[in-house]
């Protein structure tokens, strides 16, 4: 946990940096002594860095002011969430070509095997009747967009 | 009785608010009632259908949900030994040992009528407090308004965390991404790096459901269990309805955990599960048999219970009245009614006072359905605890991405939505609590508002904080309860 606190402060001490630098960048419409458009951004600029430098200085010596806790995920789990995150990416890049209800059978049946299921039949039946009962439910019933295919409506 | 009262009370009893509440009470027990899927994860999934219903109907919908969800988590609980929502965990220190013993229907229908009068003295406080408390407000200026929100999320950051600095970091990140778009006061553009997506900023609902919602998936692949077992002997529920005996002793648990329930659901960030707890200490200490606690024992049950659906109607309190959200289910709230264009906060009582008091009233109503659903269908909607992980989760991430489709039909924002998820997954590995980065993300927009409006109004004198009592007030607050856990950890340390 230490080496992922260190890591984690100094990437918001770096994050930090950015941000104020880009408010530099900012417009400037102001009257005199009136707070204008980067004035916020730099106070939270400077709340940023002192407190990940706070938390930098915790995580190196070895303080924190936390509760410590048990390490929970399993090495299977951190396989299935990184397939399960990549399969959902690619599926909202290609959600606006295809359309909801092409795109989405293959994502639920993917998200469903890395959740453990390995019956083709299950499979197939749920990844297909739950998005068209969706699509039945919001699109149909409720006629709330959905997102829709240029190629195929 | 005041002619927004009676507006209120009868938009709050039209068959649409009626029903929509109804379903509310039976989508927020199954919710509750399912580890690992918390309330705010299941307002979350419902969340689209608001954006088609009118206000008043959205929200009947989504406080029957809230009410509900508390009384659902107790059902797992007691069956389970898994609390269904983290205000529940309390609950299964006597309630399993009651289902082990064959007394799980016992157990739930305390659970229900304990939980049933929490949420009615709640509501009831609700409907006399609030009000008050928004006429006050009223009369807050720009300087007290900016001390205000900045006491609501130094409390969230300082009380309701582990690491106050990583309370505060999360914080001050929410704020930070509140920056990105035009800035509210001149409409200069901010961090949009040209995007026209970005001009009007993160959709606050687009982000939450991805911090809630991409995690709580996330999370449900790592845990080791992926189907919920009942113990031998916990698999018949019987009678729910709990006997005049019962009745007699949950009087004082119920009444303890009613008022402490209220009280801390109205501090922004403490929540339901130290409410479930201290209330159960203090019906422990009060009793005068605490052996029997944690043997199995009504009272063990009803004073967390009562606690839990207390802190519902305690959290709508700055909600309502001064558009500060208690916990993250409020900020749900606040959120599906911005997109209506409802803003809560004192002027809500003002401009739109019919509104404001139908919401007290639904609260009210809600209650009454969560006792009738859970009493009468508890049976039926238990089975929901064996409904498969596989479907359930893959489910869940389609409605996130419809969710954030829907609120502007955008693609962009099922983009931000994951990358909110993905946020919500390195907060969660880094122990970084959500919560301040939630409330910043509701708040940021007002309190820079407040701060600059109030600067330029003082022409950039600073002492404006400091000598307004109100503003000096609530600094002071803010203080303590940034510096509060500090104190209380050194003197810890010290014994």
């Amino acid at each position: 946990m230490r080496a992922k606190n260190i890591a984690g402060s100094i990437a918001l001490i770096a994050f930090g940096i950015a941000y104020g630098f880009l408010t530099t960048g900012i417009t400037e419409r102001t009257l005199p002594n009136t707070p204008g458009p980067p004035f916020f951004p730099r106070i939270l600029t400077v709340c940023l860095l002192t407190l990940s430098v706070v938390w930098l200085i915790q995580s190196v010596r070895g303080k924190s002011d936390e509760i410590p806790a048990r390490e929970t995920i399993a090495g299977r789990g951190r396989r299935g969430r990184g397939v399960g995150l990549l399969a959902m990416l690619l599926y909202l890049t290609v959600l606006p070509y295809l359309g909801f209800l092409i795109s989405t059978p293959p994502l639920f049946g993917v998200l469903m095997w890395v959740f453990g299921e390995r019956r083709p039949a299950a499979l197939c039946a749920y990844s297909l009747a739950v998005p068209l009962f969706f699509y039945a439910l919001f699109k149909l019933l409720f006629r709330i967009q959905l997102p829709a295919s240029p190629l195929f409506g | 009785m005041s002619p927004d009262v009676l507006a209120g009370f009868f938009q709050a009893v039209s068959p649409m608010s009626l029903l929509a509440t109804a379903c509310g009470a039976v989508i927020g027990l199954a919710v509750g009632m399912l580890p690992g899927m918390t309330i705010s994860a299941g307002i979350i999934v419902v969340l689209p259908l608001t954006f088609v219903l009118d206000p008043v109907t959205s929200i009947a919908l989504l406080l029957g949900m809230y009410a509900a969800g508390m009384v659902g988590g107790s059902f797992s609980a007691i069956l389970l030994n898994i609390p269904g929502t983290p205000s529940a965990s309390a609950t299964a220190i006597d309630g399993h040992p009651m289902a082990i013993r064959g007394e799980a229907g016992r157990a739930i229908g305390t659970a229900i009528v304990a939980s049933f009068l929490g949420g009615l003295f709640s509501s009831v406080c609700l409907f006399f407090i609030a009000p008050l408390i928004a006429e006050v407000a009223l009369k807050f200026r720009a300087a007290d308004l900016f001390s205000l929100v900045f006491f609501g999320l130094t409390i969230i950051c300082g009380f309701a965390v582990e690491s106050v600095v990583k309370g505060l970091l999360s914080g001050a990140l929410g704020l930070i991404l509140v920056t990105v778009g035009q800035d509210p006061v001149m409409g200069t553009p901010r961090f949009t790096f040209g995007s026209v997506n970005l001009l009007s900023g993160i959709q606050f609902l687009t982000a939450l459901i991805g911090l809630f919602a991409i995690p709580q998936i996330a999370e449900a692949l790592s845990t080791e269990v992926r189907a919920f077992q009942r113990e031998r002997g916990v698999g018949r529920i019987g009678r729910l309805l709990p006997g005049r005996e019962d009745l007699k002793r949950m009087r004082l648990p119920v009444s303890l955990g009613a008022l402490i329930g209220t009280f801390i659901g109205s501090l922004p960030g403490a929540g339901g599960p130290i409410a479930a707890f201290i209330s159960y200490d203090y019906a422990k200490k009060l009793s005068k048999d605490p052996d029997r606690f944690g043997t199995g024992c009504p009272e063990g049950i009803s004073a967390p219970e009562a606690a839990n659906n207390a802190v519902c109607g305690g959290a709508l309190i700055p909600m309502m009245t001064l558009g500060i959200p208690g916990d993250p289910v409020t900020a749900i709230l606040m959120g599906a009614l911005l997109v209506h264009g409802l803003a809560p906060g004192p002027l809500l009582f003002m401009e739109q006072g019919d509104f404001a008091y139908s919401v007290i009233i639904l609260f009210f109503i809600a209650n009454f359905f969560t006792l009738i659903v859970a009493l009468a269908g508890g049976r039926v909607l238990v089975k929901i605890i064996d409904l498969p992980k596989r479907v359930l989760m893959p489910a869940i991430a389609i409605l996130c991405v419809i969710g954030s489709y829907a609120l502007r039909n955008s693609v962009f924002d099922t983009f931000v939505m994951f990358g909110f998820g993905v946020l919500g997954i390195v907060m969660r590995r880094l122990k970084f609590p959500v919560v301040p980065l939630l409330l910043a993300l509701v708040l940021g927009r007002q309190l820079e508002e407040h701060l600059r409006v109030a600067l330029t109004g003082s022409k950039g004198d600073v002492s404006i904080f400091f000598t307004s009592p109100i503003s000096l007030g609530f600094l002071i607050l803010s203080a303590v309860s940034i510096l509060w856990p500090f104190v209380s950890e050194a003197r810890r340390r010290r014994t």
